[in-house]
C-alpha cells in the first residue's frame, strides 16, 4: 500500500492508494481488493477520528483551542470533542472509489474544501491540522497498514490456479517455502503473516500437504 | 500438534483435522472471546462512534430535528453527534453473544431481553414511521463491516490454530 497521489480541490480532498501495482490480479480480484480495503480504510479512519485520533503514522490530532468555537460546539452538538462533528456532514461524505491501480480515499463533493481545511492537503490551511487524510508518502497507523497487507493476501491466496505441485516439491527449507509464498502472495508479508495467509486457505493447506511441505510452516 | 510440529500429515489426517474442529470450535472460550475480542471490542466501539458494524451501512443517520432530540441546553440528554444508539445505553447493554446450535453464535440482542428492549432494537435496526433506520445487527442476506469481518477471521484463525496444536 503507497500514497502515491493527493489532491484538494472544491470538488474533492482525496489520496490515492496504489494496491496492485507488482500484483498479477484479475479484473475480479481488483474489484475485491478495492472494496474490501475501501470499505476498511473509510471505518477506520471514522473510528480514529471519533477517538480524536489520526489514522495516519506520526500525525499528532489538535484539541479544539478556540473558546468560541468551543462554545459554538457545545451549545449545538453537546460535547466539546475534537471529532470534525459539528454538523457531521463532513464525514457524512467519507467514502472512496476504484482507480486503475487500487482506490481514491477522501471527501467527495460540497464538503472537500471543509476536510482540506482540517487534513490540510493543499498546505494553504490555518485550522489546526487533524489530518484524516494523507498526503503522499505517508502511512496509515501500523495496525492499519498490517490488515490492509493481509486483506490484499487474503484475497490473492484464495487464487491458487498457479500453483503447481511440481513447483513445490522443489521445495526443501522453510526460507525456500516462505520465499516462494511472499512471491505467490506478491506483498510484503512477515512470516507470521504468510503463515496465518496459508491458515486461512483450505486450497493452499492442501497443496502444501500433498507435497509434505505442511511442517515447514 | 497435527499442523504445528513438523510432522507429516497425510490428506487423510487433515479431513480428521476438520471433523474435530467442526465437532469443536464453538465452545465457551469462543463464545466469551467473541463477546470480548468482536462485540466489546469493534462492534461496540463502531456503533458508539454513529458507525454501522453492518457492510454497507455507513454512518448512522443524524438527528432531523437535534434541537428537540436529545434536545437543547439542559434538557439535552446526550449530543446530537455521533448518533449512536446509546442514549440511555439500555439498549447496548443487552448485545450479547451466545452459542447457537450446531457450530453457530447468535450475536445481537437475545430472546431473553427484555419487551421493551427487543421493540426498540427492532424499530432502530429496521426503521419505523418515525425512526430512520440504523442497521447495527445484519439481516439475511448482509454481513458485518470489513473491520468486524477482519476481526472475526483473525479470532477464527487462532481459535483453528489452538485446535490443531
Amino acid at each position: 500500500m503507497k500514497i502515491v497521489r493527493a489532491a484538494a480541490s472544491e470538488a474533492e480532498t482525496s489520496a490515492e492508494i496504489d494496491l496492485f501495482s507488482g500484483l498479477a490480479l484479475s479484473k475480479k480480484q481488483k474489484r475485491e481488493i478495492a472494496q474490501e480495503v475501501g470499505d476498511y480504510l473509510v471505518e477506520q479512519t471514522l473510528l480514529s477520528v471519533g477517538s480524536q485520533k489520526s489514522p495516519i503514522d506520526g500525525e499528532t490530532w489538535k484539541k479544539l483551542i478556540s473558546k468560541e468555537y468551543k462554545k459554538k460546539k457545545l451549545d449545538e452538538v453537546g460535547n466539546t470533542d475534537a471529532d470534525l462533528q459539528l454538523s457531521g456532514q463532513t464525514l457524512d461524505e467519507l467514502s472512496w472509489k476504484m482507480t486503475e491501480n487500487g482506490i481514491k480515499i477522501g471527501v467527495f463533493g460540497g464538503r472537500a474544501p471543509v476536510a482540506d481545511g482540517h487534513s490540510n492537503i493543499s498546505g494553504k490551511s490555518k485550522l489546526p491540522r487533524r489530518r484524516f487524510i494523507p498526503d503522499v508518502g505517508q502511512d496509515y497507523k501500523g495496525p492499519i497498514a498490517t490488515e490492509v497487507d493481509r486483506i490484499v493476501a487474503d484475497i490473492v491466496s484464495q487464487n491458487v490456479q498457479d500453483v503447481r505441485l511440481s513447483q513445490l516439491t522443489k521445495i526443501k527449507n522453510k526460507t525456500q517455502l516462505y520465499n516462494y509464498l511472499a512471491d505467490l502472495f506478491g506483498v510484503e508479508l512477515s512470516r507470521a503473516e504468510l503463515k496465518l495467509a496459508v491458515y486461512r486457505n483450505q486450497d493452499v493447506l492442501d497443496l502444501l500437504d500433498a507435497a509434505g511441505l505442511i511442517g515447514l510452516i | 500438534m497435527a499442523l504445528k510440529v513438523r510432522a507429516k500429515v497425510s490428506l487423510k489426517d487433515l479431513r480428521k483435522v476438520e471433523a474435530k474442529i467442526a465437532k469443536e470450535f464453538v465452545d465457551d472460550k469462543l463464545v466469551n472471546d467473541f463477546q470480548r475480542t468482536i462485540v466489546r471490542g469493534i462492534i461496540l466501539p463502531m456503533i458508539a462512534k454513529g458507525i454501522s458494524p453492518v457492510k454497507g451501512f455507513g454512518r448512522f443517520v443524524g438527528y432531523k430535528d437535534p434541537e428537540s432530540y436529545p434536545g437543547k441546553g439542559k434538557s439535552r440528554q446526550k449530543p446530537s453527534r455521533p448518533v449512536n444508539l446509546f442514549l440511555t445505553g439500555e439498549l447496548m447493554s443487552w448485545f450479547y453473544t451466545v452459542k447457537a446450535s450446531g457450530s453457530s453464535l447468535n450475536v445481537g440482542i437475545p430472546a431473553n431481553a427484555t419487551k421493551f428492549v427487543k421493540i426498540k432494537a427492532e424499530a432502530n435496526n429496521l426503521g419505523t414511521d418515525v425512526i430512520p433506520r440504523r442497521r447495527f445487527i445484519p439481516q439475511e442476506g448482509e454481513t458485518w463491516a470489513v473491520s468486524v469481518m477482519r476481526e472475526v477471521k483473525n479470532l477464527f484463525t487462532k481459535r483453528m490454530k489452538d485446535l490443531l496444536s
